[in-house]
């Protein structure tokens, strides 16, 4: 059962995370979307301060994924664990007592259309403080607001925004609890490539003042994110980046090391031809 | 997997289709009663839970099946009371039979037609509303959404309809009949030139403390399956946008026929 969560601890155990601590781990995973495998026999180790980055062609694969290491979706073999805690053994209760540490981006931003941004960005604050701290909660969501650049949208629903603004809302989202654990469910889905690039250094990007005491961003989480495509903003900043062909993994190691010639991603095509065309 | 039941049932005896249809019903029925204990569970852990943040919508719910629906329920009462008055005092005045109306208006208005078409109406307005608006959250994955956040829907979504529903649905059955009391009085003036003394006094010889508790009970009831009905259907919608008018059409018909069924159980419990 979750208990009312006190804002300032949070805000205070997500500027502290210590890095190179277990956040998520998987062993054996298999899935399946309609027959069709996704993945096979899939191992993943994920600490505080790593960034993964998982791409795979299938579209529905971007997005079971990161909706399994979050307990959403079943596995139909093997473990995941969240901090320590296997999930796939849990009921649904106790798996959303464990999620308010995890800050999660939809494919679609998954925002709640009849909020407006602020609530929408303040809402998992409000509901897992139960409402307890209103003038905390308050300056930590106008700071990520500000972090973000929503100033000027603050105010609106969702619906008004275009795709690239919605998805940087559902980004101040989820770093709102300041969680240990990011996981981004196909985050360039929809957005042309210089939005996606501009969300990519929004997330993983220096801090905008240059000092990290003002970055509201949690320090050092463990993120881990999919995509259909191979993006130029991944190689930036991703640690570790998994390739899976065929619901195998063909690749598992420092984007620096891959060769990119001879692969091409269906998703990079779509965006070489916008790149043309626009 | 409910489908390719029923396409399967072409190939069975009449007796196997009868068994199959019964089995398909009762596990539709125990999904629904699994529904409402797991939302009226949420009761119990509201100490953990906090209620603090779901006002807000239990007053928008109250404030939109209730005081937004107050003139609808009082034309519809009003005309009710009315028609039933003046048929029942046409006739009854001939033979000087006046008194009958006060156990007309008790059993007819009070204890049967106040709930159920008050609930009618709440159906029409507030249980077509949750479904539809429930199954787009479901279709736009808003519900999914929420459940990353580690936010229970029931909690969140569902619990402050329930409350809001049952209790603007309490209120307006009190509503309809304090009006259907009014104008079936009006009426009768106009028909026999009864006055408010007479009128008073035949209505309090029918009626007992009962009636005002079995109304009541009717009007929670009703509330709880306004809410809970049209919640489950829009949450269960998968898939695609015209899934959503379809699961609205299934909640209003669920809806009333349980109204009429629950009805007809209490009124047999209790008067019977």
């Amino acid at each position: 059962m979750s208990a009312r969560i006190n804002f300032q601890d949070v805000i205070s155990n997500g500027g502290s995370l210590i890095a190179g601590k277990l956040a998520l781990s998987c062993r054996g995973l298999t899935a399946f979307h309609d027959g069709v495998p996704l993945l096979r026999d899939f191992d993943l180790d994920l600490r505080t301060g790593e960034i993964v980055a998982i791409v795979i062609e299938s579209e529905w694969g971007a997005r079971y994924i990161p909706r399994m290491m979050n307990g959403i979706e079943v596995p139909e073999a093997g473990t995941i664990e969240l901090f320590g805690t296997d999930i796939t053994g849990l009921n649904e209760r106790l798996r959303l007592a464990l999620r308010h540490q995890v800050g999660y981006l939809f494919h679609n931003s998954g925002l709640i259309h009849n909020l407006t941004v602020w609530y929408n960005v303040a809402l998992p604050a409000l509901y897992h403080s139960r409402f307890s701290d209103l003038q905390g909660v308050s300056a930590w969501v106008d700071r990520l607001i500000a972090r973000c650049g929503l100033e000027r949208c603050r105010d609106l629903r969702p619906a008004l925004l275009d795709e690239a603004t919605r998805k940087r809302v559902a980004l101040a989202r989820a770093w709102v609890m300041a969680p240990p654990l990011l996981i981004f469910e196909d985050p360039l889905m929809d957005i042309d490539v210089g939005s996606g690039g501009e969300l990519l250094d929004l997330a993983f990007g220096p801090s905008a003042s240059g000092d990290d005491q003002d970055d509201p961003r949690p320090n050092s989480p463990a993120v881990l994110l999919t995509s259909q495509g191979l993006h130029e903003g991944l190689f930036r900043h991703v640690d570790r980046l998994i390739i899976v062909e065929n619901a195998d993994v063909i690749f598992a190691d420092d984007p620096r090391k891959f060769d990119r010639r001879g692969k091409v991603f269906p998703r990079d095509v779509i965006e070489s031809r916008g790149n043309e065309l626009g | 997997m409910a489908q390719a039941s029923i396409s399967g049932t072409r190939f069975l005896s009449f007796p196997g289709r009868v068994g199959e249809q019964t089995r398909l019903y009762l596990r539709r029925l125990s999904d629904r009663i699994r529904f409402a204990l797991q939302v009226t569970g949420v009761l119990f852990r509201l100490p953990a839970l906090g209620i603090g943040y779901t006002w807000r919508v239990i007053l928008n719910q109250v404030r939109f099946t209730g005081v937004q629906a107050l003139p609808f329920v009082a034309f519809v009462s009003a005309a009710s009371s009315a028609l039933i008055v003046i048929q029942v005092l046409s006739q009854a005045s001939r033979v000087g039979f006046e008194g009958i109306i006060g156990m007309v208006f008790v059993s007819a208005l009070i204890r049967e037609l106040g709930p159920i078409l008050t609930a009618v109406v709440v159906i029409g307005r507030s249980g077509t509303a949750i479904a539809a608006e429930l199954g787009t959250n479901q279709v736009m994955e808003e519900i999914t959404a929420l459940e990353t956040m580690g936010i229970d829907p029931l909690h969140y979504v569902v619990f402050p309809r329930l409350v809001g529903v049952t209790v603007a649905t309490l209120c307006l059955v009190i509503f309809f009949d304090a009006v259907a009391i009014l104008f079936g009085f009006l009426a009768a003036q106009l028909t026999v030139s009864m006055t408010l003394g007479t009128y008073l006094q035949y209505i309090a010889d029918q009626a007992a403390l009962i009636d005002f508790w079995v109304t009541g009970l009717k009007g929670l009831l009703f509330g709880m399956i306004i809410a809970l009905i049209p919640s489950y259907h829009g949450l269960i919608v998968t898939g695609a946008p015209t899934d959503v008018p379809k699961a609205t059409t299934r909640a209003v018909v669920e809806c009333l026929a349980l109204v009429f069924l629950v009805s007809a159980i209490i009124s047999v419990l209790f008067y019977y």
